[in-house]
């Protein structure tokens, strides 16, 4: 069973902008004013402890578009309570993201 | 508008799907398509959005590569596993590593010691032929001159016989998987990285530390670049020769 990680304040900050509805790793790097080498090894560990998980759009729905298709990241349950430790930890937190969406698509995945 | 082809076709997307083709070397081979997938997916949103916004400049370039270099760090990370534990400390890589392969572990330090060590002395040497007021307070040309030869025999000298010591002990080790061959190039950039921190870090100290002891000495003040350009010169050597070195064990093997 993974066990749960230390929360740190870049995973913290990540967390954050996921739960604030940022949904790709270079909004996350954009909002938090993280690199990106730190924030796609901490989605991947985040995702592997089961604070995040993601999924792939629709490849056909990108392709009509003439784009790549993307991946999308959202917090779970798990992450919530790591983010909750995150901010009692860290009162800098929540005002560091501000709050927004990513431009996700219409026929992003069901979640 | 800006059409989708003339997105793809612009060479800042180009270098840095580049960048992140070398970096997908060191992805374990199974997460490898997704992950660059992934990367590129990534970089051609940021990229279409500076297009259509116009908002292409230098400073926006740079940032641009500096994101997609983000994919060599994450490379190796997914390649080295659990990266919290190296952060904490270099030691217990070194350990990790010496679990795993005591040969690669010994070869990578011979490696990693003789090319710090070579590129310092060479910086050292560059510096006295550029800075010989500064560095040299009343030393005599010829005694000048000798010293640099002395300091680039030395620095030719250890970076052969340290990448000789590489060859012969990564050449012990058996044979050559993919799984392998992905570890030692993690490994070579995970030294190469360590190799510059360290080389940079005594610059750093030592060109902070001397005018305390010495009042004449100055720094010059381009040492770190002179660093970087000299540690970039031997790892090119050192990869070289080793490449030279494996190919001729190759040769005297298949014969």
């Amino acid at each position: 069973m993974p066990t749960r990680p230390n929360v740190t304040y870049p995973s913290a900050l990540v967390l954050e902008a996921l739960a604030k509805g940022y949904a790709y790793g270079f909004d996350i790097m954009e909002v938090t004013g993280l690199p990106s080498g730190t924030v796609y090894p901490l989605l991947r560990r985040l995702e592997s402890v089961g604070c995040v998980e993601s999924r792939w759009e629709s490849e056909k729905a990108a392709a009509r578009d003439g784009r790549p298709a993307r991946r999308y990241y959202r917090i779970t349950g798990e992450g919530e309570v790591l983010l909750a430790r995150g901010k009692e930890r860290f009162a800098a937190v929540g005002k560091a993201v501000r709050s927004g969406r990513s431009r996700v698509s219409e026929e992003s995945p069901a979640w | 508008m800006v059409s989708d082809d003339e997105v793809r076709a612009t060479p800042l997307l180009a270098v840095a799907r580049t960048i992140v083709a070398v970096a997908s070397l060191v992805v374990p081979a199974e997460q490898r398509d997704e992950w660059t997938r992934e990367w590129n997916a990534e970089l051609w949103y940021l990229h279409d959005s500076l297009v259509r916004d116009d908002r292409l400049t230098i400073a926006e370039h740079a940032r641009f590569l500096l994101r997609a270099s983000g994919s060599l760090v994450d490379a190796v990370q997914l390649s080295t596993g659990d990266m919290q534990a190296w952060r904490e400390s270099f030691v217990e890589v070194g350990a990790r590593w010496w679990r795993r392969s005591p040969v690669v572990a010994t070869a990578l330090l011979f490696l990693s010691l003789g090319i710090a060590a070579d590129a310092m002395l060479i910086a050292f040497a560059r510096a006295l032929v550029e800075y010989p007021s500064a560095t040299w307070a009343g030393l005599a040309p010829s005694t000048r001159g000798l010293t640099i030869g002395v300091a680039a025999l030395v620095g030719v000298s250890l970076l052969v016989a340290s990448v000789v010591v590489t060859a012969q002990l990564l050449g012990g080790v058996g044979a050559t998987t993919e799984h392998r061959t992905r570890e030692r190039r993690a490994e070579l950039l995970l030294a190469a990285v360590i190799t510059a921190w360290v080389a940079h870090a005594v610059a750093t100290y030592g060109a902070i530390a001397i005018p305390n002891e010495t009042p004449e000495w100055q720094a010059p003040p381009d040492l770190n670049a002179m660093l970087t350009h000299a540690w970039l010169a031997t790892w090119l050597c050192a990869l070289l020769l080793l490449a030279v070195l494996r190919r001729h064990r190759r040769g005297a093997g298949a014969m």
